[in-house]
């Protein structure tokens, strides 16, 4: 109980379904008790409304999900399904991510998940209910990532409502969702987020002694660095001015380095185990904050649902960190923030392009194959980007250089993004596989990964009350509340020239232009917000700018930030003071917790991986 | 063995073959290279190359009192097209008992000279060494056309070095001014000579001879011995020993080439695993884990080494960062039937540390 909070609080709920009074019944697909192969995929709540499952079968359809429903009275049902064709976007026709219902073993209905260009309340036709105690079925049909969020038996005619406003409203009371989500407890601290950022902060401050919740919207830790996303640790940790920063890093990270790499090479239990160990943290893993209450410029409480049973939790207390990576806290709560590319003028930064534009570095779906005995196939996959001997990737796996998006908005556009990441890796391996001129090179080559969890470098910038420029670390500008040191270089990435060739306008692959940095400590001030009183931030959203993000982005960095932000919460909790309050009146504790560091287990020094070029030190 | 030498053995004194052949001085006295000795026998291979009819068909291999090579050296003579017109370049050229490019001497009063006709200097000779050493040069797979940039105003037979840019990106990997020298060059070092110097040196391949490779504790033997057991499976059971000692080297490269060395295939017998896990307690950090990697890598680590490794992290020669990966090698038959493990992880199930009390409770089942 004190330790994953009711994760399946809901379980027997779901299981029996949702029975509503009113002669209809509305079903959470994500709620299903047995999932068979389709997985939970939250990734877009914010824009379509909830999490939903998705048949993410790399080609091969996944197995049945079921779940028993309880339905109000026997009769005759209108079925509606809320899905879409994901990938009508590059091609108008039937789509790929086709699957049907079944009623107690039984397919019904039309083939659904093919058709219309956004989530709608697909007509699957009428059922006939004898039982009240029904089992439902999704039966995925390819592989191919079909989608299903809710669905909806009715003895009416007449689908929920699609605008967004009007179907939360309806869900919630189809769902007898309180109006006022349940207390999720008494806290010091509310860290949302458990990448590396979010963990290493909720580890620090726990271990100073202060209450903290933990929320992730996933059920593992560790973000872009755990087994759904596969990037690697990058930059360094254990560096001048604050050597003693990075034991937490140290202890949680992963003991071997390599993207798009098998699963256990990101030891998720270690990160998980790590904060479980810590009495002072409650994790809330699969719980996804959604909305902010503030008061004044002050944020009092964090809801969060949770990505399976739709239960909802209000968090309340006096400190909150955004280490959401979107900056999805500090945007709920009218925080500043900054997005795109500043123009040259904005701050003078030489890397700065003339004029600011909304492009920013994209989001990678990592993948690999593996060799196999015996020749594997791979269906046909064309659906709007076509390839052929001379632009097609003859390789065996993709990597970070596999990054789209970049001329989309990272949070409006984000399912988009993701799933052109999924069409481009399986129209690529359709072509080697079908027509290549080296097909015969990958005959026992099968696709055993592709992430569907999309690693997402950049988005919004919360502003602080220092925004870290490009200047200042190029012309080593030490500040009084200089701390965690950024170490990798201003990695910048931008689409591939020779991918434009042949993908203009539509690249999938980028180009690193690197600029090579001596070891910078990023100041305090960057890791709070200048307009919400109460809230810090640490990752990828701290307060930079789209050049200076280059450096910081790295996840050794962005866990070295968390535990700076765990340090400064402890101390504004113990002084009843702010994030602001902490660099005006107690940096000098502040930098001694830097200095004194918060491991705890003497761990080995392990992280000697992907440490990144640098200039050294500055003399 | 040295059943690849045509001619009949030679031993010769060194000096008098370098002396015969041309030689006279090292091109800048003060930077002998290291690689130079003279103490040893010598012998000479008789080697035909129709490419390059112009360089003497002897191979000259300098061998030690244990028959180990110390070096191989082919007096070249060759003519390198610069200005529209070919110039001769005359030099030796030097390879280790592994095939590795060692160095090169020149004839006194012949440098090496630009395309401007300048010799090339201390830089210059240095930048040229570390290109030849560079095994997967960027010139490897360029053509010799493909080494410059003809503008269009340039009749292509009347090419040269003053006119024609080097290609954009060889700038960083040849010496300013002598492209051609240096893509010349390059293929001599990596074309058939040491194609026949690594026939010659694997042909050599035998019990006795990977004995005296592994004893000379030089890197470069070292490290073609591993290699030639990689290749050659027959050796695996009599060598794979003195490979694990090499985890341990402070050689870096070697240490990981020893490493890389125990694939799941190598590793499938309790006495290789053993063997690995003993180096533990040896081991730093980096190489400790490394192991372990390999071992999780076979999918099957054996009950005994898995008791072992329990017994290290018990006893602090494994460090905490590492018990998850311990805890994934232990198949669930080991705690119900292993007494000393069962107990191991019993005290590690009330452990002080709430990481490893969390863990083992996590792998027991039945997390408190």
């Amino acid at each position: 109980m004190r330790k994953v909070f009711a994760i399946f609080t809901f379980v027997l709920f779901s299981l029996l379904g949702i029975c509503q009074p009113s002669g209809s019944v509305f079903l959470e697909a994500e709620s299903f008790g047995n999932k068979g192969g389709w997985v939970v995929d939250q990734q877009f709540m914010d824009l379509m409304g909830s999490s939903y499952l998705l048949a993410h079968g790399m080609g091969i359809p996944v197995a049945d999900a079921e779940t028993m429903v309880e339905f109000p009275s026997s009769g005759e049902y209108n079925v509606f399904v809320r899905t879409f064709n994901w990938t009508a976007p590059w091609y108008k026709g039937e789509g790929p991510g086709k699957f049907r219902l079944s009623v107690n073993g039984v397919k019904t209905g039309p083939v659904l998940g093919a058709a219309d260009a956004q989530w709608f309340w697909q007509n699957a036709g009428k059922v006939k209910i004898s039982d009240k105690k029904v089992r439902v079925g999704l039966h995925d049909l390819t592989g191919f990532n079909g989608r299903v969020d809710a669905i909806y038996f009715t003895m009416g005619t007449t689908a929920p409502p699609p605008e967004p406003e009007a179907l939360e409203k309806f869900r919630k009371q189809m769902l007898k969702i309180p109006e006022t989500p349940a207390n999720a407890g008494s806290f010091d601290l509310v860290v949302v987020g458990g990448g590396v950022a979010g963990t290493a902060a909720a580890i620090a401050a726990a271990r100073l002694g202060i209450k903290v919740a933990l929320i992730q919207d996933r059920p593992v830790l560790g973000g872009n660095n755990s087994s759904e996303v596969r990037v690697h640790l990058g930059g360094r940790i254990h560096v001048d001015p604050f050597p003693a920063l990075g034991a937490v890093v140290n202890e949680i990270g992963p003991t071997r380095g390599g993207n798009a790499q098998p699963a256990d090479y990101y030891e998720d239990e270690k990160k998980m185990e790590m904060v479980l160990a810590e009495e002072n943290i409650t994790l809330f893993a699969n719980f996804r904050a959604y909305a902010v209450k503030t008061s004044g410029s002050r944020i009092t409480e964090v809801h969060a649902r949770h990505i399976e049973t739709a239960e909802e939790l209000a968090f309340k207390a006096p400190l909150f960190a955004d280490c959401t990576g979107d900056g999805t806290i500090g945007f709920l709560a009218g925080a500043d923030f900054a997005m795109g590319r500043e123009g040259i003028d904005e701050f003078g930064e030489p890397t700065a392009p003339e004029k600011a534009d909304k492009m920013t570095m994209g989001s990678s779906v990592q993948w690999y194959s593996i060799e196999e005995n015996q020749a594997s196939s791979f269906p046909e996959f064309k659906y709007g980007v076509d390839f052929n001997e001379v632009n097609a990737q003859k390789v065996t796996m993709g990597e970070w250089t596999w990054e789209t998006g970049m001329f989309l908005d990272q949070i409006y556009d984000f399912e988009r993004i993701r799933d052109y990441g999924l069409l481009v890796v399986y129209s690529n391996w359709s072509f080697l596989k079908n027509h290549s001129s080296v097909k015969e090179n990958y005959k026992n080559r099968r696709l055993e990964w592709v992430a569907y969890v999309a690693g997402k470098r950049e988005s919004r910038r919360l502003l602080g009350d220092h925004i870290l420029t490009e200047m200042d670390i190029t012309n080593f500008v030490i500040y009084p509340d200089a701390s965690a040191p950024t170490t990798w270089s201003i990695d910048l990435h931008y689409p591939d020239p020779k991918n434009t060739e042949h993908f203009p306008g539509n690249e999938f692959k980028s180009i690193a232009v690197h600029k090579n940095i001596h070891p910078y400590p990023i100041p305090y001030r960057c890791f709070y917000s200048r307009n919400i009183d109460n809230l810090f931030m640490a990752g990828r959203n701290i307060s930079v700018t789209h050049v200076a993000l280059g450096t910081v982005r790295v996840m050794r960095t962005t866990g070295i930030m968390g535990e700076v932000v765990g340090m400064a919460a402890s101390l504004a909790a113990k002084h009843s003071t702010t994030p602001r309050g902490v660099y005006q009146n107690h940096l000098e504790e502040l930098k001694t917790l830097m200095n004194k560091g918060v491991g705890k287990y003497d761990a080995e020094d392990i992280q000697n991986y992907n440490l990144g070029g640098t200039l050294g030190p500055r003399k | 063995m040295l059943n690849n030498i045509k001619r009949n053995l030679l031993t010769w004194m060194v000096p008098g073959i370098l002396f015969c052949a041309g030689f006279s001085d090292v091109h800048h006295e003060s930077h002998r290279p290291s690689f130079w000795k003279t103490d040893g026998t010598l012998y000479m291979h008789y080697f035909e190359e129709k490419t390059d009819s112009l360089s003497g068909p002897e191979i000259y291999e300098l061998k030690d009192a244990e028959g180990l090579t110390i070096w191989f050296g082919r007096y070249i003579f060759k003519d390198v097209c610069i200005s529209g017109e070919c110039k001769m370049i005359r030099l030796w050229l030097f390879w280790d008992g592994a095939g590795n490019y060692l160095g090169m001497e020149l004839p006194k009063g012949e440098p090496l000279t630009k395309s401007d006709h300048t010799e090339f200097d201390h830089a210059d000779y240095a930048k040229l060494e570390d290109i030849l050493r560079d095994t997967s040069s960027l010139l490897k797979d360029l053509k010799q056309e493909e080494l410059v940039m003809v503008p269009d105003t340039i009749n292509p037979y009347e090419v040269d070095g003053y006119t024609a840019a080097t290609r954009p990106g060889l700038d960083q990997v040849v010496v300013k001014d002598a492209v051609y020298t240096c893509y010349t060059l390059w293929h001599t070092v990596y074309g058939p000579v040491r194609s026949y110097l690594m026939e010659t040196l694997e042909s050599r391949i035998n019990s006795g001879y990977l004995n005296l490779l592994f004893k000379s504790k030089d890197p470069a033997l070292t490290s073609f011995a591993m290699e030639a057991v990689r290749k050659n499976p027959e050796y695996h059971s009599e060598f794979y020993p003195r490979i694990a000692g090499e985890v341990l080297s402070e050689n870096h490269s070697l240490a990981g080439q020893a490493l890389d060395y125990f694939v799941p295939s190598r590793m499938v017998s309790e006495e290789e695993q053993q063997l690995l896990c003993s180096l533990i307690p040896h081991a730093d950090a980096q190489k400790k884990y490394g192991i372990i990697w390999k071992l999780q890598e076979t999918g099957n680590v054996h009950e005994t080494v898995v008791l072992q490794m329990l017994r290290y992290s018990e006893g602090g020669e494994l460090g905490i960062g590492s018990l998850n990966l311990v805890y994934r090698l232990i198949q669930p038959e080991f705690m119900d039937r292993n007494q000393e493990m069962k107990s191991i992880l019993d005290r590690f199930s009330v452990h002080e540390n709430p990481y490893i009390r969390n863990l083992t409770a996590r792998l027991l089942g039945n997390r408190h």
